[in-house]
């Protein structure tokens, strides 16, 4: 969730660290807004760095816990700053973004996005967490969108020159930073959809709900070839395939798993149910009626359900093996990417 | 004071509490309070509503009107709309009406119990206009005497006309007579003590009446009623699985039946059937002078191993179905999923006769479940259709409706409900993913209610299923039982009310409530005109509609007016189709007399009447062409090694054969794939 969060920081970020040409009030009024950009922008990058590095837990949540005062204070300072010529509207915009980071890195997504129509409209966690971010995502777009037509419009009315600064390095950094979330995100969101489905299923299964079983495995099969097409269209990063090669093989083991071995399980569990109510007639009948025919009958069940229970058991020894072979590479493939692509 | 005196005190007050409990009316408005907390849409308590209560409680205890008179109901015309000033202490009521029944009670008795033979048989000029005769209080007592009178030489006369004989003699229709009148004075006596004999016995039925004038849901259950109706469905390791009691006529009907048990599995059975005949090898029983509990205590004899009903369905139809006693396995599998073939295409077929979830509460083991075990198994015979029976089906769990719904779409919401608080609750399907994706066809009639109408309505919805058969039976609503406490002292309730607290709402918020829900494609032959639905009852809840709609995303639209087509062509031209539309014709047109002439002479032409039109209800036009029906390679039943379950299978297989509108059915979802492949 974390490395999630970070993108919508930088997108903020990068607006405030612009360097202002020309003189005057105005410029004092902006520079009074944007009292504290810098540091924000240098511990914005110092947490985002320290996640993409997977630096210990005890050391992001530091980081975090800094950019949170950061941004508290500027909060308060920008608080305080009046109304420039009876309009409040720039320093509201400016006021309004400061929080919605704040929320973010605070985990309060309620302030953010309307979590009850979320969880009213979303079919089940997992969709709902999908939207969150989603939601999110394109509010802190909207508001930052916001704030930088607000700055425009405020450099319009009062003659102001706005250049980006291009040489600035910690801005540079964040743009790398952002880009390289932005593609993991698209592809962590892909392989999580499977991930997840694959769970439901397997809890179905060792709860021995037939109806869910069924269910989520035919789920699992759609999403990881929806999630194998989504990847088609995705090319490498800098050069660098290795999140999306990997993110690939995981899917297709999702997809060989529902289209191929998860079946045989579900029918396992009939011919199980299905043997031990032969198993249960064929005791009770009397030696006298047991004709050849239905003792035929019982030792092909017998059978069936026998190598029903080996395929079983393979299947499943098979794929605990695979998935959690795979599951590790992803995590070691993930981390290598993040820690590569952020300097 | 002396320890004595202590005691006798003590003693005193103790019988004064019983007595307070048992011989007093209990205060009536911790019910009405309750009522009008939960219910959906509590009707006010004016004189409209307390008239309503005092013509549903006249009719309970004297649904015929054959024991008080028009005197007595006149002398209780003060009470008519005044009721709610008379909740806290109903005695005031009570106690009157109790009084006038029990005295008129006696004089039937008596006049039951008199020995004399007051009938001419020969020269009777006596007539019993059936369009009045339970419609109209006697005047006086006369008058109810002379009712009676007319009963028992009524059943005299069926009586003889049933016998073959034709040289009858005096001596005969005597003892017939009176053989009759002892008939009916125990039937009388055994209604009467189970429940009219005490003021406490009013008094449930005037608390139930008071419950179902809010409406005809809602009502009120004694400790011992609810418990009745769980205890029957025994946990024994045999029996037949059926629960037996009596319905507002008087008339025995089926209570309950055991899912998975021997009665459940001749899927013939439903719940609210009436018994008009129950017989084994060894007797027939006589239903007007059998109590319940005689009939339970029979039917749980080990020695009895099998029992042929005689039911009459809702729509009158009327069917004779044999039971073997077998195991009644609670953890079997009760659905049985069968494969239909004309030798085209294999189509599914699944007969759910009422939404039963499992006695621990175990989502996972209710009929959603079992029905989805068996599409896989269908599945492994490569069906490319299914259709889903639900006709006749009542109802039953909510949550087994929404489970399987949940069945056949991917995801999204399924229904919605809403209380008198007025927030509504959107259902969803707890599971992501389709157990069954491929062409579905629904089965309903007038029978199918509650939950069979949820499911119907949303596999409608979603553009998922064909819905076929007739207009279902429009009940909307949801209930669930609260406590009665008398007061605050009382920590144990009294007793158990059945409250109509919810309504279902489909997904564009609105509601089948006293409508029904409507097939795609209606496939009738005249029965569905002679059940009775939801609308034909007072005081229901009217159909309305929420402002709130569901977000969902239906499958594509299925071709409705060209399959609809397709098979009105193919009924026109099917000759036992027409056979079968004019016989249901016939049946609807025929009128009995309604002046019984009670005499000797005259009564055979009206006996040989009733005869004619029983044969025609009884009447079934076979199927010009049936569909070959077979059980899939993993079918419990098949392998029960036991000749009695073997043979009651082939029953089963030979029934659904021969049963037209699940041909037609066939047809429709055969032309279905046709057109879907034929678009590829």
């Amino acid at each position: 969730m974390k490395k999630v969060n970070v993108i919508m920081l930088l997108i903020g970020a990068m607006l405030l660290n612009t360097a202002i040409y020309a003189g005057g009030n105005p410029v004092e009024y902006l520079n009074q807004l944007n009292a504290h950009h810098q540091e924000i922008a240098k511990k914005t990058l110092s947490y985002t760095t320290a996640v993409a590095k997977d630096k210990s837990g005890r050391k992001i949540d530091k980081k975090r816990t800094s950019l949170i005062a950061e941004i508290t204070n500027a909060i308060k300072e920008v608080k305080k700053v009046k109304d420039y010529e009876g309009d409040g509207s720039l320093r509201d915009s400016v006021l309004n973004y400061l929080e919605m980071n704040k929320s973010l890195l605070t985990n309060e997504y309620a302030k953010i996005v309307d979590l009850e129509a979320v969880a009213e409209e979303s079919y089940d966690m997992m969709e709902a967490y999908l939207r969150v971010q989603d939601e999110a995502n394109a509010k802190m777009q909207l508001a930052s969108e916001n704030l930088n037509d607000k700055v425009r419009e405020f450099a319009n009315t009062y003659d102001i020159k706005i250049v980006e600064n291009e040489d600035d390095k910690v801005s540079l950094k964040l743009k790398q930073a952002s880009r390289m979330w932005n593609y993991y995100n698209e592809i962590y969101l892909i392989f999580f959809k499977s991930f997840k489905q694959e769970a439901y299923f397997l809890d179905a299964l060792n709860r021995g709900d037939v109806n869910a079983m069924e269910q989520n495995n035919n789920s699992l099969a759609s999403f990881a070839n929806e999630g194998l097409e989504k990847l088609k269209k995705i090319k490498a990063f800098d050069g660098d395939n290795s999140l999306l090669e990997k993110c690939k093989e995981v899917l297709e083991f999702y997809k060989d798993q529902a289209e191929n071995k998860y079946p045989k399980m579900i029918a396992f569990n009939l011919k199980k149910e299905h043997f031990e109510n032969v198993k249960a007639a064929f005791d009770k009948m009397p030696k006298k009626k047991r004709t050849q025919a239905k003792v035929d009958e019982y030792n092909n069940a017998i059978n069936d359900y026998n190598s029903s229970i080996n395929e079983f058991n393979s299947i499943n020894e098979d794929a605990n093996k695979k998935r959690s072979k795979l599951l590790d590479k992803w995590n070691k493939t993930a981390s290598k990417f993040t820690s590569k692509h952020v300097k | 004071m002396s320890l004595k005196k202590l005691l006798i005190i003590v003693f005193f007050l103790f019988f004064t509490r019983i007595g307070s409990v048992f011989s007093q009316c209990i205060d009536a408005r911790p019910l009405v309070e309750l009522i009008e907390s939960h219910h959906y849409h509590p009707a006010k308590k004016d004189s409209a509503l307390s008239t309503q209560i005092f013509n549903q409680f006249l009719k309970s205890i004297d649904p015929n009107r054959r024991i008080l008179t028009k005197e007595d109901i006149s002398s209780l015309e003060t009470y008519r709309t005044t009721l709610f000033s008379h909740l806290k202490s109903p005695c005031e009521f009570l106690k009157p009406v109790h009084k006038l029944f029990l005295k008129r009670h006696q004089t039937i008795v008596d006049y039951l119990s008199d020995e004399k033979i007051d009938v001419d048989f020969n020269n009777s000029n006596l007539l019993l206009n059936t369009a009045t005769f339970n419609k109209e209080y006697p005047k006086d007592e006369a008058e109810l005497i002379n009712k009676w009178r007319k009963i028992i030489a009524y059943r005299t006369l069926h009586q003889l006309a049933s016998t073959n004989d034709t040289i009858y003699s005096q001596a005969t229709t005597d003892s017939l007579f009176l053989i009759e009148k002892r008939k009916t004075l125990c039937s009388l006596e055994e209604s009467f003590s189970q429940e009219k004999e005490t003021l406490k016995q009013i008094e449930d039925l005037f608390f139930d009446a008071i419950a179902n004038a809010y409406d005809p849901h809602t009502s009120y259950f004694t400790i011992n009623k609810k418990e009745q109706f769980t205890e029957q469905l025994s946990k024994e390791a045999t029996g037949f699985g059926i629960a037996i009691g009596k319905n507002q006529d008087n008339e025995f009907r089926i209570v309950a039946i055991q899912p998975g048990s021997p009665a459940w599995n001749t899927q013939q059975l439903n719940v609210d059937d009436k018994i008009i005949a129950l017989k084994h090898a060894q007797k027939e029983f006589d239903l007007n002078c059998t109590s319940q509990q005689a009939i339970r205590n029979e039917l749980n004899d080990k020695a009895i191993n099998q029992i042929t009903i005689t039911i009459q369905k809702k729509d009158g139809k009327i069917e004779d179905v044999k039971i073997i006693r077998g195991k009644i396995d609670v953890e079997k599998n009760a659905i049985q999923g069968l494969i239909l073939n004309d030798n085209a295409k294999k189509i599914g077929y699944i007969a759910i006769p009422s939404f039963y979830t499992s006695w621990d509460n175990n989502v996972a083991n209710g009929c959603a479940n079992d029905v989805a075990k068996e599409i896989l198994k269908l599945k492994m015979s490569n069906i490319e259709g299914l259709i889903i029976d639900l006709r006749y089906n009542a109802g039953g769990s909510f949550i087994e409706a929404i489970n399987l719904a949940g069945i056949f779409i991917d995801f999204g919401p399924i229904s919605m409900t809403n209380t008198n608080e007025n927030q509504p609750d959107v259902h969803k399907d707890l599971n992501r993913g389709m157990a069954y994706s491929g062409p579905l066809t629904v089965l309903v009639n007038g029978g199918s209610a509650s939950a069979s109408e949820l499911f119907a309505a949303t596999m409608q919805d979603y553009n998922r299923a064909l819905i076929v058969g007739t207009t279902t039976y429009g009940k909307a609503s949801g209930q669930s039982f609260y406590p009665l406490f008398i007061n605050q002292n009382y920590k144990t309730p009294y007793a158990s009310v059945k409250i109509t607290g919810s309504v279902l709402y489909r997904l564009d918020g609105s509601s089948h409530q006293a409508e029904g829900v409507t097939p795609d494609i209606i496939i009738a032959d005249g029965w569905e005109n002679l059940i009775r639905k939801e609308s034909d009852y007072k005081h229901v809840l009217p159909n309305s509609t929420i402002d709130k709609k569901a977000k969902y995303t239906p499958f594509e639209e299925q071709p409705v007016s060209q399959l609809s087509e397709m098979s009105k062509l193919r009924l026109a031209n099917d000759s036992t189709h027409n056979e079968r539309i004019r016989h249901i014709q016939s049946i609807t047109d025929f009128e009995l007399d309604s002046i019984i002439p009670l005499s000797i002479a005259d009564f055979s032409e009206y006996f040989q009447q009733q005869n004619y039109l029983n044969a025609l209800y009884t009447k079934e036009i076979p199927v010009l062409k049936p569909i070959n029906v077979t059980n899939h390679s993993y079918d419990n039943r098949l392998f029960s090694f036991s000749e009695e379950e073997n043979n009651a299978n082939l029953t089963t297989l030979e029934h659904i054969k021969n049963d037209w509108q699940i041909n037609e059915a066939y047809s429709i979802t055969n032309d279905f794939i046709n057109l879907i492949n034929s678009s590829k």
